[in-house]
């Protein structure tokens, strides 16, 4: 006869394991680092980022604006269109900075070619060492940390 | 105790193995640069105006004095189920990004595709919130417009 409690402890167990499994998982994901200009693909998109432009627009109360503007390649425009929603909602799109400040943006795509695509972010006065973190919702690597060099 | 659970099992796989539900019109539309093709969109663009065509019979229910207070929310019910369902269809064909934003080739359907838009919305907004004024005594051009084009198609 088992002991009162044994099950209990068997299941505790197995969620512990299971959560180191889920940790394990989880640094062996490795994110890419690649820079401005860098190709970066996704299925069957190839994303590039070429400009960066930070500026400040404080007499609309904006402190500091980051702009990044990308070039997207590959599929139909219809499929490009696609792309920009998939990235943003389902892979999630976040700028950072070096202090570790770090909020949500979105990819907005620009004309009816969708060939090229922009980011938004308002990241604190005086802000430096910009990164943007872009999941990739169409396999491996999860992730892609584009350094933007500023 | 064992037996009944294996059966459940059993019947539950069985149901899941079975075929799935017929897709819609509006379903599994596969987009080139230059949009949808007639072929492929006109099924679809059918059955969105036969739901506008329901929908303008429920408004016209919900509106109608002659009928019984039961029978006009009945109206009323339906013509939200209907609204419901006209916006699966419209977002299963691609959405507004897709259906207004972006210009097809063939750009009848830019304006077919507004008009069903601007038709599902007055309609929707009629169907849920009702008419401040009196109720509405003719079609709206719109809608007609998109009978008028989806008529056409062969």
């Amino acid at each position: 006869m088992s002991k009162p409690g044994a099950s209990w402890r068997r299941s505790v167990d197995a969620c512990l394991i299971l959560a180191i499994a889920a940790v394990a998982a989880a640094a062996c994901a490795k994110p890419e680092r690649v820079q401005m200009g860098q190709v970066m693909r996704m299925g069957e998109f190839v994303l590039r980022a070429d400009s960066v432009q930070v500026y400040s627009r404080e007499h609309q109360g904006v402190p500091l604006e980051v702009k990044v503007l990308f070039t997207l390649g590959g599929g139909n425009r219809f499929d490009r269109l696609d792309f920009a929603e998939a990235v943003s909602r389902r892979g999630r799109v976040y700028l950072g900075t070096s202090a570790g400040w770090r909020d949500r943006c979105w990819f907005l795509g620009v004309g009816d070619d969708q060939r090229q695509m922009y980011m938004l972010g308002h990241p604190p006065r005086g802000s430096s060492g910009y990164t943007v973190d872009i999941g990739n919702p169409y396999g491996k690597p999860k992730r892609f940390i584009l350094d933007l060099g500023k | 105790m064992r037996v009944s659970l294996a059966g459940t099992i059993l019947l539950l796989a069985v149901a899941g193995c079975s075929a799935p539900p017929p897709r819609g019109p509006c379903e599994g539309l596969v987009y080139t640069d230059a949009g949808l093709t007639r072929e492929q969109y006109g099924p679809c663009a059918k059955a969105m105006v036969a739901r506008l065509d329901v929908l303008w019979d429920d408004l016209q229910a919900i509106h109608d004095k002659k009928l019984s207070k039961t029978d006009r929310l009945h109206a009323r019910h339906h013509c939200m189920a209907t609204t419901s369902e006209l916006a699966r269809m419209w977002n299963q064909a691609g959405g507004s990004s897709k259906l207004v934003s972006m210009a097809w080739d063939d750009t009848d359907w830019n304006r077919f595709n507004y008009n069903v838009d601007a038709s599902r919305t007055f309609y929707t907004s009629m169907c849920y919130y009702g008419a401040a004024g009196p109720p509405p005594s003719k079609m709206e051009s719109v809608h007609v417009e998109a009978r008028r084009f989806v008529a056409a198609l062969r």
